[in-house]
């Protein structure tokens, strides 16, 4: 994949953010930073505003204060918002779902055909490049949905839950793309769950949202170490199904 | 009564709805072909006095074909113009999204159009185009450009608001977020809307008659005419003239739909409805 990792790392500064949905507080006063070709992992109950946080970061909902700063430069956009939903193009080909961003952005079609192929191949699509979108599986639809938010090289990627509605197995195996992709590439994520196993399994930086707050975890062992990750119980758990006195 | 014997309950009584509908669908054309073939009809006989097939050798003469061929070029264009006014009228409310806006589209609709088009003759004549191609071709746009408005403002859902944001996000403008979002979503609808707007303008007789003056002559308009003039057998081989455009148009759209699904897997144009109602939440 041609382009320069200056072109698409970021940094992230949140500052002050608060916002009120339905007259309901659901961000109050949100402050973090997220160096570049990091992952943020923020866990978060449902409807705690993992997704409000997200969408403000995108632009896609106007805080009522705060302000969110996307350092870096670069020809692709500011931040994606990728979610369950792939949002693929159905008119289009596997292929040309990945290399929309490069077709809108003019990229000569040698650079095309080897950036989207070096990626599809990376990603276990190369064999499905010219199948229609419908004929994929849920897990491939993620895959070539994250091939497409890599291509537009933005600075910043904002995914929320993305990996939720598929099978144990193809999610694992989605986690793992992930990982791998994102330090390849040094991609600057935003990554929200309310699973304690994949916030372990994709992040590098931790936090979690409470009450609407956001608070920060200065490394991977103060998470874990945090009673109120969960990450203590699914270990207790997991140690029980260990010596066969737990899991029901 | 046993199982083999609601069985075939079932199977009789299917049998029977279906005579039923086999009956009302096809004896209209029965009738008309039967009508059209002869000549000579005495009341109140049943049977024509010949059977000759001149009200077809007339069907195709002159001044019926030039009609048909005035008729059909005006609904194409009604056709093509409804649908593009339809769906750029129906994509402005979306981005709106106001349910006002979208009453609004349908007030044409809530009128007669014969009615209407006395209304609007006085404005037509004031403009010249009373008595005119043009003026049947304004007035008869009007309804098929609500008609056309209110049918696309129905395919609008969530997941095209966001396609759209992820076309400009990706880099992508107006052209792009039409090319990738508004056609692709409004594909299964096209053929739909030009079909139904064309067969609206081919049969309509009401807006033809106010606003032609007399002058505009259609087929639809020629067939009137015959039925005025007491010609059974001429005003029954036109009528089954009317419908020809309308059979062919069926035809080819399910003909397009059958190799949609024959080549790609993919959905035709009723699988395309029924996937859109699929995709809202």
């Amino acid at each position: 994949m041609s382009g320069t990792t200056e072109e698409r790392a970021g940094a992230l500064q949140v500052q002050g953010l608060s916002i009120q949905l339905g007259g309901r507080p659901v961000l109050r006063d949100v402050n973090l930073r997220l160096a570049e070709a990091e992952t943020l992992v923020v866990l978060g109950s449902s409807g705690c505003g993992k997704s409000t946080l997200l969408k403000c970061v995108a632009g896609m909902l106007r805080p009522d204060a705060g302000t969110v700063e996307v350092s870096g430069s670069g020809t692709g956009p500011v931040s994606l918002y990728l979610d369950q939903e792939p949002l693929l193009f159905e008119h289009l080909s596997v292929f040309e779902n990945a290399a929309f961003a490069l077709r809108m952005r003019g990229v000569r079609e040698a650079e095309v055909q080897r950036e989207a192929g070096e990626l599809l191949e990376l990603t276990g699509l190369q064999s499905e490049l010219r199948k229609s979108v419908w004929q994929l599986s849920g897990g491939q639809k993620q895959r070539l949905a994250f091939v497409r938010a890599l291509l537009a090289r933005p600075r910043l990627l904002l995914m929320d839950e993305p990996f939720a509605a598929l099978d144990a197995q193809t999610r694992a195996r989605m986690q793992s793309i992930f990982r791998s992709l994102a330090g390849k590439f040094r991609m600057t994520t935003i990554f929200v769950t309310h699973d304690v196993r994949e916030s372990l399994s994709v992040g590098t930086v931790f936090g979690r949202l409470v009450d609407g707050g956001f608070r920060g975890y200065v490394d991977r062992r103060e998470f874990a170490g945090d009673p109120e990750t969960g990450v203590r119980e699914e270990l207790e758990f997991w140690e029980a199904i260990r010596h066969g006195t737990g899991g029901g | 009564m046993n199982s083999a014997g609601r069985a075939a309950g079932g199977v009789v009584g299917r049998s029977v709805l279906l005579l039923n509908v086999a009956v009302l669908c096809v004896l209209p054309y029965v009738v008309l072909v039967w009508l059209s073939c002869g000549s000579g009809w005495e009341w109140p006989r049943l049977v024509p006095l010949r059977v000759d097939g001149v009200a077809w050798q007339r069907a195709f003469s002159g001044s019926n074909g030039r009609a048909a061929l005035q008729g059909a070029g005006l609904s194409l264009a009604v056709a093509v113009c409804s649908t593009v006014w339809g769906l750029l009228i129906s994509r402005c409310w979306s981005e709106t999204g106001s349910g006002r806006v979208r009453g609004l589209l349908y007030l044409p609709l809530l009128t007669s159009p014969a009615i209407a088009a006395g209304c609007l003759f006085d404005l037509m004549a004031r403009i010249h185009v009373a008595g005119s191609w043009l003026g049947v071709f304004l007035v008869q746009s009007v309804y098929g450009t609500s008609f056309a408005a209110v049918l696309f403002a129905g395919v609008r859902e969530p997941g095209s608001w966001r396609r759209e944001q992820l076309v400009r996000t990706l880099g992508g403008g107006d052209v792009a977020v039409w090319r990738h979002v508004v056609l692709p979503d409004s594909r299964g609808l096209l053929p739909l809307c030009l079909f139904q707007t064309a067969l609206m303008s081919w049969l309509d007789y009401g807006l033809t008659t106010v606003v032609g003056g007399g002058r505009v002559q259609t087929l639809t308009m020629r067939l009137f005419s015959q039925i005025r003039e007491g010609g059974v057998s001429q005003a029954a081989a036109s009528s089954l003239l009317l419908t020809v455009p309308a059979l062919v148009a069926l035809l080819l759209l399910r003909w397009r739909d059958g190799w949609a699904v024959m080549t790609t897997g993919g959905p035709g144009l009723m699988g395309g409805l029924q996937r859109g109602r699929e995709r809202k939440p």
